[in-house]
């Protein structure tokens, strides 16, 4: 059953009560929250997802609340916890469903080490994965988020999962997340793209999360083939230009973008030197999206 | 009988690479860091694996690959890789 499906007074109540069960990706989550901006934000960005049945393991259950005391009506703020666990200093309340998106990041790096885990947004076409690295600002969300609207399959646009048992790159397709002037751009590059809420003035300025394409949700029990690694950058006013990346150097780049590389030691390396092998790696700077899509397209 | 240092690897068992063409990647898990060289840096490492050698005996053995400066390019090598944690030395008396 898709959580499009659960009629939105049941939605809230699981949400308030036993906690919504969602299947994420390799992951099933569990979610409890009673702020209507957490439901509304599911609403928006996840319908496509399936709701987890009562007999599934769970792997994260996770919390957004009001926490105690005067703040609960007066600037009203939200903690995320897991597994009963507060991690992170409150939030205006306005940002917590941003906040769970984050908060799940930081859940899946921290806990997930199945994979090796690279800070990435992960796209596919053709049966061809392509990983782009890129620390934030590097504009990986924003090309991550115009390939998709066009076409190619979401995996990530904030983390690889690479299994270290079959070096597959599994897929976690969560909404899209968008900074600032690139939340713009994206509502103007694509009719296609439908945005959540937009919340301002959060620590990372403007931020509003693209929701995934439905396909992409359908395929997300089906891991892709790594083929190729381009770590972009956005540079105003510069042609688009692809520079081959030795793959030594490559692997080098790719560990430093790593949540979880030295928590793997020497079974880390080994997925990474496997990964790195299967493909060819690139540098690309680029301006214009259009561009960068049909650079990328031409190394599939 | 001349004192010179033989150069070994601290935990051969624990180096591992990858190499592509000329570069490779190498894992030291005791520290667990990884290292960009190149393919001459880690046959030397490995020649070092096999025995204990001193850069006199290194540059013998690699003259060859280079018309010339064989023994500065060890000389820095050894000093980068005992740098990086990856080999070590110790005095052997020698009558070579």
């Amino acid at each position: 059953m898709k959580l499009s499906s659960l009629p939105r007074a049941e939605l809230r109540r699981r949400l308030r009560e036993e906690g919504l069960g969602l299947s994420i990706g390799p992951f099933n989550t569990s979610l409890k929250s009673h702020l209507s901006v957490v439901a509304e934000g599911l609403e928006q960005l996840y319908g496509a997802f399936t709701l987890t049945s009562d007999t599934d393991f769970i792997d994260f259950r996770v919390a957004l609340n009001s926490p105690p005391g005067l703040r609960s009506w007066f600037r009203p703020q939200v903690n995320f916890s897991f597994d009963g666990f507060v991690p992170f200093k409150p939030l205006p309340q306005i940002q917590a469903f941003a906040m769970f998106e984050w908060g799940l990041n930081w859940v899946i790096a921290n806990n997930a080490h199945q994979y090796l885990i690279i800070h990435a947004a992960v796209v596919e076409l053709n049966g061809v994965v392509c990983i782009l690295p890129g620390t934030p600002g590097s504009g990986k969300s924003t090309l991550c988020a115009a390939l998709v609207c066009k076409g190619w399959r979401l995996l990530s646009d904030e983390m690889a999962l690479i299994s270290t048992a079959t070096g597959d790159i599994y897929p976690v397709p969560r909404p899209v997340s968008l900074k600032n002037q690139s939340i713009e751009i994206i509502q103007n590059y694509s009719s296609d793209a439908v945005m959540g809420e937009v919340v301002m003035d959060t620590a990372k300025g403007a931020v509003g999360h693209m929701r995934p394409p439905q396909l992409s949700v359908e395929q997300s029990e089906q891991p892709g083939a790594p083929g190729l690694i381009v770590f972009p950058k956005y540079t105003a006013g510069a042609e688009s230009c692809l520079v081959s990346l030795t793959q030594a150097n490559a692997l080098l780049k790719v560990a430093e973008n790593s949540f979880n590389y030295s928590v793997l030691g020497l079974q880390g390396f080994d997925v990474l030197g496997d990964l790195i092998s299967k493909c060819a790696c690139y540098e690309f700077s680029y301006q214009s999206l259009d561009e960068a899509k049909e650079k990328l397209e031409s190394l599939i | 009988m001349d004192a010179r240092p033989l150069f070994y690897l601290c935990s051969p068992e624990l180096l591992h690479s990858y190499c592509w063409g000329e570069q490779c990647a190498v894992y030291h898990a005791e520290s667990g860091d990884t290292h960009l060289l190149n393919k001459f840096d880690l046959a030397v490492l490995q020649l070092i694996d096999e025995s204990p050698a001193s850069a006199k005996d290194l540059a013998v053995e690699f003259e060859q690959v280079f018309d010339k400066g064989a023994t500065q390019y060890i000389q820095i090598l050894l000093s980068n890789l005992a740098e990086l944690g990856l080999i070590e030395t110790f005095e052997s008396e020698s009558a070579r």
